[in-house]
């Protein structure tokens, strides 16, 4: 997802396995969704 | 056109004068002279959609050209990367061709001239691509002028399953990945994948071999509700994220039969979701002609 293949293993280590959903990094924080769309608590990136 | 037409039939007796690339026509009776289209006006009505940034056909392309040529009066045609050969451009018939970038012959893709999507800027990107490619064992970098905070950008990306996914990046280290289609476009057949992001309503849409994808339950969906900041000088890679000077083994093989960009201002609308599917499913069907400026 990233050309640095650090933060990709970074973030393959944060996401839930099988998460299919929206992703936003903003401010060292990462943002995930549930099923349903709704915004779960940042973690930090 | 044929508005203009059957206007100009309904009047009984229309007198009509030309003047400066200026159609003007006198109603019956009045003293009036209504102008009714600027030529310029009707060049873009029926030729190729003003915004187009690259429209390429490689079905009507051979060995020898050199280039994927862009079929628009823009000349944005896409080169050959240092380390792709004419004879494996063209190693396919009928595709153009790139070879997934390793170590050492790392610029073995197509790169078509800089777009500078402004997403934060409320610009809208409209991308179609129909060709093969097939997945790797990690996610790959497909069609990017983009991947990090040192290239701010887009990225389609081919996901190891065979999915689409869209990010945009900006050179802060922020960056939005939509979710993944439910569909697999990826799968070493001839697929088509189009899609669209809206950076004034902060929007996106995908579309498999000329349908919405699942995802999206008929409607657009929200990407990036912040806005990314994606301006970059970076050229649009056929096959790779970032831009030859990087270097990067992030890429993929592809074979490329059709290509169409097109990136609206932000003062642009963006045509509702089932107009940009009549137009998607009329590329999947024929990619070799360009949206026309009366589309939307």
């Amino acid at each position: 997802m990233f050309e640095d293949q650090e933060l990709n293993e970074k973030l393959s280590g944060i996401l839930p396995v099988g998460y299919s959903q929206e992703i936003t990094i903003e401010d060292g924080k990462i943002y995930l969704v549930d099923g349903d769309g709704e915004p779960l608590p940042p973690v930090d990136f | 056109m044929t508005n203009r037409t059957l206007r100009t039939q309904r009047i009984a007796k229309p007198a009509l004068r030309l003047q400066s690339s200026d159609l003007f026509l006198t109603r019956q009776g009045t003293d009036s002279e209504d102008s009714v289209a600027l030529m310029s006006d009707l060049t873009t009505f029926n030729g190729p959609h003003p915004r187009y940034h690259f429209h390429g056909y490689a079905g009507d392309q051979i060995v020898g050209d050199g280039k994927f040529f862009d079929r628009t009066a823009l000349g944005n045609h896409g080169v050959r990367g240092a380390n792709l050969s004419d004879a494996q451009m063209f190693a396919n018939a009928g595709y153009v061709t790139t070879i997934d970038p390793a170590g050492g012959a790392t610029d073995s893709v197509i790169r078509l001239p800089n777009l500078n999507f402004y997403h934060l800027g409320g610009e809208k990107l409209i991308l179609f691509w129909k060709g093969k490619a097939t997945p790797e064992g990690t996610d790959q970098a497909f069609i990017a002028d983009g991947g990090s905070a040192t290239y701010p950008g887009f990225r389609m990306i081919c996901k190891s399953s065979g999915s689409l996914q869209v990010a945009l990046y900006d050179s802060l280290g922020g960056s939005n990945f939509t979710g993944t289609t439910s569909a697999t476009p990826f799968d070493g057949t001839l697929r088509s994948v189009g899609m669209m992001i809206d950076g004034t309503a902060k929007k996106w849409c995908a579309w498999v071999d000329g349908t919405i994808d699942a995802m999206f339950s008929g409607v657009y969906g929200n990407f990036a509700l912040g806005g990314t900041d994606t301006r970059n000088a970076n050229t649009v890679n056929i096959g790779q994220g970032a831009p030859a000077s990087a270097a990067s083994t992030n890429g993929m093989a592809t074979q490329t039969r059709a290509l169409h960009i097109l990136r609206l201002s932000a003062a642009d609308t963006m045509p509702p979701v089932a107009t940009m599917s009549a137009i998607m499913a009329q590329l999947h069907a024929n990619p070799s002609k360009p949206i026309l400026g009366s589309a939307f």
